[in-house]
C-alpha cells in the first residue's frame, strides 16, 4: 500500500518538477502554476502514503531513514504550501518538487536498514527527536531552496542578460524573506531536535555525546546554521552571503542526516 | 538637391562613445553648418541613444565631409575627442530616401532600443523645432519632418507597437520587480529633473510605488516635478542620506561625472543592513560610477543593459514590427513622390510658358490690322487662355502623377522630348552662347 502510493507521490512531484521546468524554460506563468497545483496533489497522496505506513504489520519506526526521509519531504512541501500563503513565491516550485521528488522516490524503494538500539526502550525520546529534528530538516530544506535560488537570481540579475527581466523565479526580496523566515524557524526546531537527541542519548547510555559522523556532522551544521542566524538578524551586511551560507550548511545537515545510518 | 544624414546610435556606437558627442543645445552648431555653402537646411537629433544631422544639399560629398568634420571637431568636446578609427567605425552616412526613410523608422520609434517607446517621437519634435527656431529648417527638411510625424501617427494608430509601449521606465519597472515582492512599500530616489525622470516617476507611481524623493541641482525644479506627483524635493547635498532610506535610484542628469560613486553607495548599502539596492541610470555621460555594479547587494543597469533587455521585446514584435515596416515604406514613397513632383515644377513652368507666349503669338498676328477693340481682344484672350489651359491640364496631371511612381523621371524626360523643351533650351543656350561670342567679339 504504502509502497504504491510512495510511487505515486513520486510521480506527482515528477510531474510537477516537469511543469515547473517547462514553464520556467518557456516563460510560461501556466506552467508553473500547474508545478504548485501537482505539487498540491503530490502532498495529499504523500499524506495518505504515510498515515498508510501504520496499517503495516509491523509498523515501521519512525526512525527508520525511509521513513524518516519520507516524513522530512512531505513536511517541507506542506511548508512551501502554507508559504506561499504569506509569499509571492509559486517559482520556488522548480526546486521544492525535485526535493520531495527526490524524498519521495528514496521512501518508495526503502532502504532495507536495522532499526537501531534502544529505541523500543524509549519511544518517547527517539520519537521527539526525530519529529523535531525532521520539522528542523524540512524548514531548513526550503532555507537551503531560497538560497540556493537566491543565487541563481542574483547572478541572473548581475549579468544584465535579456532574461533579467522576466525570470518566472521569485523576486530577491522575496526569496531573502523566506530565507530569513525559514532559517529562524528552522533553526529553532533543529535546536530543539539537537538537545532531544542528547536527552535521548543520555537516557539510552548515561552520557551526553555519542561520537559518530551523524552527531557531529549535525552539530557542525547547527553551528553553522547559528552563526548564520546570527549574521543574518544581528550584523546583516549581505543577504547574498546569508543565501551562500544556508545553501552549504543544508548540505552538512543532509549529509549528517543521511549518515545517521548509511555511514558509520 | 539630396538629403545627406550623418550620425552615431546605439546600434553602432556604444555608450562610452555616444555619451561623448551628445549635444544639449544644438542652435549654435546649426548656425555654424548653414554657413557652409554646402550645406542648405540642417536639423540636429541628440538623444541618450542617437546623434544624427540630417542636411539638405547640393553637394552631397561636401556636405559629408563637412559633417564627418563636424563630429571630429565641433559636436565632441575638447579633450574628450575619439580616434579616428573609433569614430568611423561609429558613424554612418545614408544619402536620399535612404535618410528620409531612416527619420521616418526614427520617429515611429522603429529605430528605437525599445522598440515603440514613446519620447523619441518628443524628441525629434524638439530637434524639429529648435532647428525651425535656428531658422535651419527650411521647406525641404519641414516637409519631410510633417511627413515624419504623420508617419508615427499612422503606426501609432494603426499598429499595436504602442498599444504596450515598453519604455525605458517601462522595463525599469520590469527589472524592479525581478528585484522587489511589490513596490508599494518601496521608496525610490530619481536623481534629475528632466523629461525621462518625469517619465520614470509617471511609470514607477502607476507601479504602485510608495514614496518617492526628486534630487536635482536646481531645487525649484526638482520641486516643481515632486509637486506634480506628490514627491519630496530635494538638493544633491543630500544624496547620502536619501541613497540609505531609497530602494531603487534612477539618475538622469547632466555632468562629467558620475554623482554615484562606489564609496558612497557602499556606506549606503552598510546603513541599509543588507537590503538590495536597484540603480537605474539613464544619463548620458552615466551618473552612476562603473565599480558601483560590482558592490553586493546592489544591482545597477545602465542604457546599454535596457539595450540586452529591450532587444528581447523586438522578437515578440516583430508581427507588429513588420506593420509599421509598411506604413514606413508608404509614407517613404509618398515623400518620394512629392520629391519627385518638385522636380516636375520646372518642366511645367516652362511648357505654360512655352504654350503663352504661342497663343500671345497667334493672337497678334490674328489681330494685326484688324479693327477690334479692346473688349473683342479681352475676350479673344479669355476663350485662348481657356483652351491653352484645358489642353495643358490633362498632360500636367499627369505628369505630376506619373512622377510619384518608380519611373516618374523617365516620364518627365519623355514630356520634354515631346514637346521640345530641351531643344528650345539649348536652342536658348546656344543663342546665349553665341550673344557672348558676339560680345566678346
Amino acid at each position: 500500500m504504502e509502497f504504491d502510493l510512495h510511487t505515486w507521490t513520486a510521480m506527482a512531484y515528477l510531474a510537477a518538477t516537469a511543469a515547473a521546468a517547462v514553464g520556467m524554460a518557456g516563460r510560461i506563468p501556466r506552467g508553473v502554476e500547474a508545478g504548485v497545483v501537482l505539487v498540491g496533489v503530490g502532498a495529499l497522496l504523500h499524506a495518505f502514503a504515510i498515515w498508510g505506513l501504520h496499517a503495516e504489520d509491523p509498523v515501521p519506526q519512525l526512525t527508520d531513514l525511509p521513513f524518516a526521509v519520507s516524513l522530512m519531504a512531505w513536511l517541507s512541501v506542506v511548508t512551501y504550501l502554507a508559504m506561499l500563503l504569506l509569499f509571492r513565491g509559486r517559482g520556488m516550485v522548480v526546486a521544492v518538487a525535485p526535493l520531495a521528488f527526490s524524498g519521495a522516490i528514496f521512501a518508495s524503494f526503502g532502504f532495507d536498514v536495522d532499526v537501531r538500539q534502544g529505541v523500543d526502550d524509549h519511544p518517547f525520546w527517539s520519537h521527539l527527536h526525530v519529529l523535531l529534528a525532521s520539522a528542523g530538516l524540512s524548514v531548513l530544506s526550503l532555507a537551503g531552496v531560497a538560497g540556493l535560488l537566491y543565487l541563481v537570481r542574483d547572478r541572473q540579475l548581475k549579468s544584465k542578460r535579456k532574461s533579467s527581466g522576466r525570470s518566472g523565479l521569485p523576486s530577491l526580496e522575496t526569496l531573502d524573506r523566506v530565507l530569513a523566515v525559514t532559517l529562524a524557524f528552522g533553526f529553532l526546531l533543529l535546536t530543539a531536535g539537537l538537545a532531544t537527541g542528547v536527552l535521548w542519548v543520555n537516557a539510552l547510555t548515561g552520557g551526553f555525546w555519542p561520537s559518530g559522523w551523524h552527531a557531529n556532522a549535525t552539530f557542525v551544521a547547527w553551528l553553522t546554521y547559528a552563526a548564520i542566524v546570527g549574521v543574518r538578524f544581528w550584523r546583516p551586511r549581505s543577504a547574498r552571503s546569508a543565501a551562500s551560507g544556508a545553501t552549504a550548511a543544508f548540505g552538512i545537515l543532509l549529509a549528517a542526516v543521511i549518515g545517521v545510518q548509511v555511514l558509520p | 538637391m539630396k538629403l545627406l544624414l550623418v550620425g552615431m546610435s546605439h546600434r553602432t556606437a556604444s555608450l562610452e562613445v555616444r555619451e561623448r558627442f551628445a549635444v544639449e543645445d544644438p542652435t549654435p552648431l546649426l548656425a555654424k553648418w548653414l554657413q557652409e555653402p554646402c550645406i542648405e537646411e540642417a536639423v540636429l537629433l541628440s538623444t541618450c541613444n542617437r546623434v544624427e544631422v540630417l542636411v539638405w544639399t547640393a553637394e552631397p560629398e561636401a556636405a559629408r565631409l563637412r559633417l564627418r568634420s563636424a563630429f571630429e571637431h565641433d559636436i565632441a568636446p575638447d579633450g574628450m575627442r575619439s580616434g579616428t578609427a573609433e569614430l568611423d567605425s561609429a558613424l554612418y552616412t545614408l544619402h536620399g530616401m535612404a535618410a528620409a526613410r531612416h527619420v521616418f523608422r526614427v520617429a515611429c520609434a522603429v529605430d528605437s532600443m525599445v522598440v515603440g517607446e514613446p519620447q523619441i517621437l518628443g524628441q525629434v519634435k524638439d530637434a524639429y523645432r529648435a532647428a525651425v527656431d535656428a531658422e535651419a529648417c527650411g521647406p525641404m527638411l519641414g516637409r519631410l519632418y510633417q511627413r515624419a510625424f504623420a508617419t508615427a501617427k499612422r503606426v501609432r494608430n494603426e499598429t499595436r507597437i504602442a498599444e504596450r509601449p515598453v519604455s525605458v521606465a517601462r522595463v525599469a519597472a520590469e527589472l524592479a520587480q525581478q528585484i522587489f515582492e511589490s513596490l508599494e512599500d518601496k521608496q525610490a530616489l530619481l536623481v534629475g529633473a528632466g523629461e525621462m525622470i518625469e517619465l520614470a516617476l509617471e511609470t514607477l507611481r502607476r507601479g504602485g510605488l510608495a514614496t518617492a524623493r526628486v534630487a536635482n541641482r536646481t531645487p525649484a525644479r526638482a520641486a516643481a516635478l515632486a509637486a506634480r506627483f506628490e514627491a519630496s524635493a530635494h538638493g544633491l547635498d543630500e544624496l547620502d542620506d536619501l541613497l540609505e532610506k531609497s530602494d531603487v535610484v534612477l539618475t538622469c542628469i547632466g555632468g562629467d561625472r558620475p554623482i554615484l560613486t562606489s564609496e558612497n553607495v557602499a556606506a549606503a548599502l552598510r546603513r541599509r543592513r543588507g537590503r538590495a539596492l536597484f540603480v537605474i541610470d539613464i544619463g548620458v555621460p552615466r551618473n552612476v560610477a562603473a565599480a558601483v555594479a560590482g558592490l553586493d547587494g546592489a544591482y545597477v543597469y545602465d542604457l546599454d543593459d535596457l539595450k540586452v533587455i529591450a532587444e528581447s521585446n523586438v522578437a515578440e514584435r516583430r508581427a507588429e514590427l513588420d506593420l509599421a515596416e509598411s506604413i514606413v515604406e508608404e509614407e517613404q514613397q509618398r515623400f518620394e513622390g512629392w520629391l519627385g513632383a518638385l522636380a516636375a515644377v520646372p518642366t511645367i513652368r516652362e511648357l505654360r510658358g512655352r504654350a503663352e507666349s504661342i497663343r500671345q503669338r497667334e493672337i497678334d498676328r490674328a489681330l494685326s490690322g484688324t479693327s477690334a477693340g479692346t473688349t473683342e481682344r479681352d475676350r479673344i484672350e479669355s476663350i485662348t487662355r481657356a483652351i491653352v489651359n484645358k489642353i495643358l491640364h490633362e498632360p500636367t496631371s499627369r505628369l505630376r502623377a506619373e512622377l510619384e511612381g518608380a519611373e516618374g523621371l523617365a516620364h518627365l524626360e519623355s514630356a520634354r522630348a515631346l514637346f521640345g523643351l530641351d531643344e528650345e533650351r539649348s536652342d536658348g543656350a546656344r543663342g546665349a552662347d553665341s550673344d557672348s561670342e558676339e560680345d566678346d567679339g
